[in-house]
């Protein structure tokens, strides 16, 4: 087996230069889904009548389908719908001119959506209410109760799902090519094509992909770790 | 917006349906072999041999981090390479689908070695130990009192591995299997791609039906099983 090597050392480098678009990709997501998933768990949680019931179906259809079906589904209806949106609002919009980053951004929040609400609404929900009493009795106020009491606790039940979902948003971006966005994935896809070098290109983002995952969840791990100590 | 075809949805969900003994295929077997292979990764690790536990947990770290898009290329690209190497031949007859199940069985080898492990150490210790005081053999005591009320800590985990594999499978696409989404892009394309939105909307309403009834027949096969342990 005779792998170019000379091919891994060149492309290796110009794959790199990628991994922005990938992070991009990632923290755009996410800050999309981190809103969306604590407005979605205190819907759940207070059980607001119908919109629990159509942020159960909403999860159920997420947890339902492979993210690959869902990026479809948003690359090819999104346009669409903002057309009609632009045209019914007379808003003088080019959607062809929209990046399709900002699709990529939707369609990865899907299922990051769905992760962290859950997180969230665990979290919260298994903080004890004796704990904000006692802190009233102490004499906070309810922001410092919340601050230095609840949340603390509520970050520690839930980081260990936050990190999964990262780690797990940061892979999903691999399929950002089906939107023709160019992340770390896209690129090793087109160098591979152009010099037939597919498996060495993709050893290549094998390597990207542990180096930087592997250092995001080692990161997350610290800060829990960091954050436990407020547990009970 | 332009129409919904509902003629073209119908008739692509009736001939996308059968492709799903493809998907259960590889499903079945990715499983099958991932928690074989998993259950060595987990024995490595529950085991005394540092060097033994340091590898396996190694791996089971690369494969946390690595997209299953990347590792199926690898293997899709790599596995005929290296066969050359080793054999001096070719695979060309072999079809798509061996490789989505040799890729999925390492990538389902690492979880399904973290769930076994997680199961086996959630039994009490003295278990295992009154079982073999009262006059079982150590293999008596593992088959008989701690693998089932593992098996049963492990039944959510296990449904969570099958459908995480139906749907990660889909990416099977990219090297040509035509499962279920790879059949409906296949009709899809057939059509020049015209009816992008009636191939998807279908798709979605036959892998979320499966999911739903995987996770009730694993709810019922965890209930089922309940009062086997004692935990």
């Amino acid at each position: 087996m005779r792998l170019n090597f000379q091919f891994m050392l060149q492309a290796f480098p110009d794959i790199l230069s990628y991994l922005p678009v990938t992070v991009q990709l990632t923290v755009g997501a996410l800050a999309i889904a981190f809103p969306f998933a604590f407005i979605f768990a205190l819907v759940l949680i207070k059980k607001v009548p119908v919109v629990t019931g159509i942020v159960k179906v909403y999860f159920s259809i997420i947890r339902g389908t492979p993210i690959i079906l869902q990026i479809f589904i948003i690359y090819n209806l999104m346009p669409s719908v903002l057309n009609v949106y632009f045209t019914a609002t007379g808003a003088d919009v080019n959607i062809f001119g929209i990046d399709n980053k900002y699709y990529a951004y939707l369609a990865l929040s899907l299922s990051a959506t769905a992760f962290l609400t859950e997180a969230f609404r665990a979290a919260i929900a298994g903080i004890d209410k004796g704990q904000l009493e006692a802190a009233y009795m102490v004499g906070m106020n309810g922001v410092s109760a919340y601050k230095r009491i609840v949340l603390p606790q509520a970050l520690g039940v839930a980081l260990p799902i936050i990190s999964n979902t990262v780690a797990d948003t940061i892979k999903a971006t691999s399929l950002a090519f089906a939107m023709s966005v160019t992340e770390v994935t896209g690129r090793a896809k087109i160098l591979g094509g152009q010099s037939l070098n597919y498996f060495e290109a993709y050893l290549d983002i094998f390597l990207v992909y542990i180096i930087f995952v592997g250092i995001v969840e080692y990161l997350l791990k610290k800060l829990e770790s960091k954050v436990k100590k407020y547990q009970r | 917006m332009r129409t919904f075809h509902w003629d073209i949805f119908v008739e692509f969900y009736i001939k996308i349906l059968p492709y799903i003994r493809v998907t259960v295929c590889y499903v079945f077997f990715s499983v099958l072999f991932g928690f074989l292979f998993g259950a060595v990764l987990a024995m490595m690790r529950l085991g005394k041999r540092k060097a033994f536990k340091k590898i396996a947990g190694a791996y089971v770290t690369v494969m946390r981090c690595v997209p299953s898009i990347v590792m199926l290329f690898l293997v899709y690209y790599g596995l005929p390479m290296l066969m050359q190497a080793l054999f001096g031949r070719r695979m060309q007859n072999v079809t798509a689908i061996v490789y989505v199940i040799i890729t999925f069985s390492l990538f389902l080898g690492a979880s399904s070695s973290e769930i076994m492990r997680s199961a086996y150490l959630s039994v009490d210790k003295g278990q295992r130990e009154a079982a073999v005081m009262s006059g079982l053999s150590e293999w008596d005591a593992f088959r008989r009192i701690v693998f089932p009320q593992a098996f049963h800590a492990a039944i959510p985990n296990v449904g969570n591995i099958v459908i995480y594999m139906m749907k990660e499978g889909a990416l099977a696409y990219t090297i040509g299997l035509q499962d279920i989404l790879g059949r409906g892009y296949y009709l899809n394309g057939l059509k020049a791609n015209a009816y992008s939105m009636e191939t998807y909307i279908a798709l979605a309403l036959i892998y979320w039906p499966c999911t739903l009834i995987l996770e009730k027949i694993f709810a019922l096969v965890e209930k089922r099983t309940g009062d086997v342990g004692c935990g």
